[in-house]
């Protein structure tokens, strides 16, 4: 879509409030025409002398009624335009991570999440700051057109001369504007370097001190400052010239005006309220004349910031991020309507031939094949990077991978949305929270978790924790979970999954959050209580010992599968795995 | 930070970071803080006054000369004057522009030198602080200081001197050119510069607040997706989408409501202030037309009296915008005064340690935090060159004792002696170059591998990869890449990588003592393995101590001693333990198998 197409998509979310909008802003850039004429109009009658001076009162009255007035237009435009920008902004935010978080198929985010929220926040304003030129616009031409269209009745040949310099400031502003940005840019990632070093090395101080490596540090952070120094000056040095163009741009239109209109009026083909409006106008035109010059480059812009918007949400279709549906802004919160998964109960699983290639072109599967039975225990096992993560993410659609999974016999068409529970549920190697209660992260708004709240946390081994935290299972663990420590987490990331009850439990290595003791205790309670099957990723002892199949993973392949004691008998990697593990 | 490294929470004398921001001018050492920073940029600053005499009082010529363009128009004289006129003005014009944006960058330059100082000065009085202070602050916290209040600084004297102190002699120069003219005029100009200057002041406060209240709701907004995004796969695989997007609907009502109102408040304040200034035209020229009709000054006065309240609408606006700006930067410098005021509880000695491996001696060593005790009267001796394996439950004292080894605090009693000297004769910096210690945790920076290992020294990569060669790591690293870009928890490493790294970092500082805090966590074998070659190659002609999590880690120690509640409980050289029966290292030996050491801890 291009960006005037985006612009017409954009407008028709709510185009009376829109052109309202742009109406009330046409009324506030039109008025300064009549500032003009009424001041041209005070000072004429004055110049003529008595008896005419006398009525010189009139145009003041009706300057200052419109001065006023034109501030109700102001507020009369803003108070809609406000409620309307955020409103948008809001619908947009939300459709694209809707569309990350719920849209069908398997994606990998192309930036870290910290750097995507810069998407959500400053993409989303760039388009829609330049949806506002787009309510001044209308103005802008009226204040335009009317401007040069009075001056040029009082005096077209001088009128001409004038429209030079302020081509130039369309020009001159057009060039600057995006070097001007750039630098602010470079001032903003010199800002962020520095205090993202001073973070660091105030979390890090104690390894700093026990390395006596303070003065190094310090000449880092010297390094750094004066990088940002410099960008500051830049910054500065291109802000103040593009400034002083525009206002000498203005002062030389003033001037010429003088100049050449110094015959004009002593030969009285130039009154001096005639000279007032040239006055009054030239420093606004010029304003306005700069702006203009500036909406290529946010026009350019806001092309840039939605193309963002589309890259990170790697293939949403266009409307899909400008859906126009409104956001909820008022009432009760809708219902969350879970789809209604029949329970189709697993017998049996089988991957076919999963490839998949990490965006470097780097080869992560290739032609993986995999049965599990319903009830079983598998085992992925293998070398760091050879693909055992790659695997379980695989298969329950969380990367994009070619290849065909079965459930019970039936083709799965999009592994993403299928996997979900109540036919399976993923811990991740690195599990996330969020920053609300433990139980809200448990329960995660799983139909009838709340009830299995409690099993789930003594399955998982969290309740010891939760008796030395004051408030228990309403602790608030604070964003992305900081509060607990890195066991608890991975404890209640267990807890989570396996308060859903699902058919298939993929958990991607415990080893960090469970002690031996306490991960044997688990799948033996887990295995007692009711018939689970489970795809673990590991390499500790307690699971292998216990696993019905292992997966032995070497370089993207399988090297081998079969129970422990086969394996063992025949395998290097897996003696030379099994070695290494203590115990 | 560590997590056992919060046990300590607050001790010694760096007490709590002083938060409140009282009137600038409650503290005495406010100007003195300004000064010391400035007065070595002197001329600078010179310079960047004249500058703005100047581009000031061309400011204030120029409607005097629009005025007389018209009244030599109106009185019909002669068009050479006219010109004369017209040239003057385009002169005053430009020049003015000229030296303000001369003066802009000045100023910023001046801000940023002053302050970029203030920031290296004050990193380097709060690294010298006891980790007392540290624990009981957060990263987060020390950005707000460090960068933060010094950044209100810096914009603080940039604005203070570029823009407050000229718009205020702008102000003052046009109520004075107003009352040289006509006494009503100036009274004029004075009330109204008053009162709108009083006026705004108010207002603004409150739009400062409704800014404030826009940074919060946006910093959850913001929060609540960053947070959504990196558990995106966590979101997706347990069908947790919907339930989100409901769960966003909420916090974005919130951000709508408080963000539309602070913009509103905003807003409002600036039509006032645009509808007061509006009104000040309208006067401007009613009294203009007033005194004009009554003969009292030419027509071109009148227009001169618009000009000039036109004029006084920036400097205005900039005042009360700056006034604010003012307090939180004094809120600032005072804070900063106070951190500058706070010393560090562990003194420095002056004594050196030699190089090679060096006695490690405790004397009766007693230390409690908060009243409570953590190590009480522990006295024990390693000879230089050998080996101890600490065990014992967490939380008994053992990186207690290592952090009394690296002076990380001083003990309430007792000596600690490394070398045969009590560590508090010897300078900070020489005993951390005789003692090298490799924590649980490692941190890392985002930079790359190499400014990792150096903490961004120079260093020569040959040199460099020698050091390595020798410790068995050097494959590893050119594997990984010295080059290669590393996040700050770590992203591009594993958990045994980042510990080869850390042991790394101890190598090439080659320190005659080594203290080891054994990660508790699982490493993939081929990392183990490389592990285990350079942990040998470290305790080569070293003193070590090492904080065991797994029988295996002490298999090799020379002496074991065992730490209970904060006292020694055994201690003695290894292989007698082992032979003693009765030993509580051969009662972990029998029940241990090797598992780790704080499921089965005594």
């Amino acid at each position: 879509m291009s960006t005037l197409g985006l612009v017409r998509e954009l407008i028709r979310y709510r185009p009376g409030r829109f052109f309202y909008c742009a109406s009330m802003w046409g009324l506030v850039h039109g008025t300064p025409l009549l500032f003009g004429i009424f001041i041209g109009m005070t000072f004429d009658r004055l110049a003529a002398g008595q008896p005419l001076a006398a009525t010189a009162w009139a145009p003041v009255i009706a300057f200052s009624a419109l001065a006023i007035g034109r501030n109700i237009f102001i507020w009369l435009g803003d108070v809609v335009w406000i409620a309307h920008w955020n409103e948008q902004a809001l619908q947009l935010r939300r459709n694209l991570l809707g569309w990350l978080l719920e849209a069908p198929g398997s994606r990998v985010m192309p930036l870290a999440p910290g750097e995507a929220v810069s998407t959500f926040r400053d993409d989303v304003d760039d388009l829609l700051d330049y949806m506002e030129t787009w309510v001044d616009m209308g103005g802008l031409v009226v204040f335009g057109v009317g401007s040069v269209a009075v001056m040029a009745s009082i005096d077209a040949g001088l009128t001409m001369l004038l429209l030079i310099p302020l081509v130039l400031t369309v020009l001159i502003t057009r060039a600057l504007s995006p070097q001007i940005r750039k630098r602010r840019r470079a001032m903003r990632e010199a800002t962020d370097e520095v205090t993202g070093f001073i973070g660091e090395a105030f979390a890090g101080v104690q390894t700093i001190k026990l390395a006596a490596a303070e003065e190094l540090m310090l000449d880092r952070l010297r390094q750094l400052n004066q990088t940002r120094h410099r960008a500051a000056l830049a910054d500065t040095a291109l802000t103040e010239v593009l400034k002083g163009v525009n206002r000498n741009m203005s002062t030389i239109t003033i001037a010429i005006v003088l100049l050449a209109g110094a015959g004009s009026i002593s030969a009285g083909e130039l009154s001096i309220g005639q000279l007032t409006i040239f006055l009054t106008y030239l420093p606004r035109l010029t304003d306005y004349l700069a702006f203009v010059g500036d909406i290529i480059a946010q026009h350019r812009r806001a092309g840039v910031a939605f193309e963002r918007m589309r890259d990170l949400s790697v293939d949403a279709p266009d409307l899909a991020l400008l859906d126009r549906r409104p956001v909820s802004l008022e009432g009760d919160l809708p219902e969350i309507t879970l789809p209604d998964i029949g329970i189709d109960p697993l017998l049996r699983l089988e991957v076919r031939g999963l490839n998949h290639w990490f965006p470097d072109g780097e080869e992560g599967l290739e032609g993986v094949d995999l049965v599990v039975n319903r009830g079983s225990f598998t085992v992925v096992t293998g070398k760091i990077g050879s693909g055992k993560s790659t695997l379980v993410r695989a298969l329950l659609g969380l990367v994009p991978a070619q290849g065909e999974v079965y459930w019970n016999g039936e083709l799965v068409e999009d592994r993403a949305s299928f996997f979900v529970p109540p036919r399976s549920a993923y811990t991740a190697q690195v599990p996330r929270l969020f920053s609300e209660s433990l139980a809200d992260n448990i329960t995660l708004g799983q139909h009838g978790a709340t009830e299995r709240l409690s099993d789930a946390v003594k399955l998982a081994v969290l309740d010891p924790d939760l008796e030395r935290m004051e408030k228990g299972i309403d602790t608030m663990v604070g964003a992305r979970g900081v509060k607990l420590s890195g066991g608890q987490v991975q404890r209640s990331a267990a807890a989570r999954m396996l308060a859903t009850e699902a058919e298939l439990l993929v958990f991607d290595d415990l080893s960090s959050a469970l002690d031996l003791h306490t991960e044997t205790e688990l799948w033996s309670r887990l295995r007692r209580r009711r018939e689970v099957t489970c795809i673990v990723v590991s390499h500790r002892r307690a699971a292998l010992e216990r696993a019905d199949q292992i997966v032995l993973m070497d370089r993207g392949r399988v090297a081998d599968r079969g129970t422990l004691g086969e394996l063992l008998q025949r395998s290097d990697l897996m003696r030379s795995l099994w070695a290494s593990e203590p115990g | 930070m560590a997590a056992p490294a919060r046990i300590f929470g607050a001790k010694g004398g760096a007490g709590p970071i002083p938060s409140s921001a009282p009137a600038m001018n409650a503290s005495p050492t406010y100007r003195a803080t300004l000064s010391t920073y400035l007065a070595p940029l002197r001329r600078r600053v010179g310079v960047l006054v004249v500058l703005l005499l100047g581009s000031i009082g061309l400011l204030l010529v120029t409607p005097l000369i629009l005025r007389s363009f018209i009244d030599s128009a109106i009185a019909g004289s002669a068009v050479a004057g006219m010109v004369t006129a017209g040239v003057a003005f385009l002169i005053a014009g430009v020049f003015n522009q000229v030296f303000e944006a001369f003066a802009t960058y000045l100023g910023t330059d001046i801000g940023w030198r002053a302050t970029n100082r203030l920031r290296e000065d004050l990193t380097t009085h709060l690294f010298g602080l006891d980790m007392g202070f540290h624990n009981d602050t957060t990263p987060g916290e020390m950005i707000e200081r460090v960068d933060g209040d010094v950044t209100a600084v810096a914009n603080f004297i940039s604005r203070f001197m570029v823009r407050l102190v000229a718009a205020g002699v702008l102000l003052l120069g046009v109520v004075v050119v107003c009352w040289l003219e006509t006494a009503v005029m100036g009274a004029a100009v004075t009330v109204y510069v008053i009162g709108v200057l009083a006026l705004l002041y108010k207002l603004r406060s409150y739009a400062v607040e409704a800014a404030e209240e826009e940074r919060e709701v946006s910093a959850r907004l913001y929060g609540f997706v960053e947070e959504r995004l990196a558990g995106i796969d966590d979101i997706r695989s347990l069908g947790a989408g919907r339930l989100t997007m409901t769960r966003f609907i909420p916090v974005s009502r919130e951000f709508f409501t408080r963000t539309t109102r602070a913009w509103r408040k905003r807003i409002a304040v600036w039509v006032t202030a645009n509808t007061v200034f509006w009104a000040g035209d309208a006067l401007a020229l009613a009294i203009g037309v007033w005194l004009a009709l009554r003969g009292s000054v030419t027509v071109g006065t009148a227009y001169l009296i618009l000009q000039y309240v036109q004029l006084v609408r920036r400097p205005i606006e900039q005042m009360t915008q700056e006034l604010q700006e003012m307090q939180r930067a004094a809120g600032g410098i005072v804070r900063i005064d106070g951190l500058r005021r706070l010393e560090s509880s562990v003194g420095d000695g002056s004594e050196s340690l030699p190089s090679g491996p060096l006695s490690i001696e405790f004397d009766k060593v007693s230390f409690s935090y908060e009243d409570r005790g953590v190590l009480d009267g522990v006295s024990f001796h390693l000879a230089p060159g050998r080996s101890l394996g600490l065990l014992g439950r967490t939380g008994g004292g053992k990186t207690t004792i290592t952090r009394l080894i690296s002076r990380l605090y001083d003990p309430d009693r007792g000596l600690v002696s490394v070398g045969g000297v009590d560590i508090r004769r010897v300078r900070a910096e020489s005993l951390r170059h005789a003692v090298g210690v490799v924590t649980q945790d490692v941190q890392l920076f985002r930079a790359t591998v190499r400014d990792n290992l150096t903490f961004f020294g120079e260093v020569d990569d040959a040199d460099l990869l020698a050091v390595l060669d020798g410790a068995g790591l050097g494959q590893w690293v050119r594997e990984v890449g010295l080059d290669t870009e590393l996040g700050s928890s770590g992203q591009g490493l594993s958990a045994g990588e980042q510990q080869l790294l850390a042991f790394a970092r101890v190598f090439l500082q080659d320190p005659g003592v080594v203290i080891l805090d054994e990660p508790s966590s699982r490493l993939d074998p081929a990392t183990e393995m490389l592990l285990a070659t350079a942990t040998e190659r470290l305790y080569a002609g070293r003193t070590v101590v090492i904080i065991a999590h797994r029988l295996e880690t002490v298999r090799t120690a020379d002496d074991i001693m065992v730490v209970e509640e904060g006292r020694v409980v055994e201690h003695g050289p290894r292989e007698h333990l082992a032979a003693d029966p009765s030993s509580r290292y051969a009662g972990l030996l029998a029940a241990g198998r090797g598992e780790l050491l704080s499921d089965f801890a005594p």
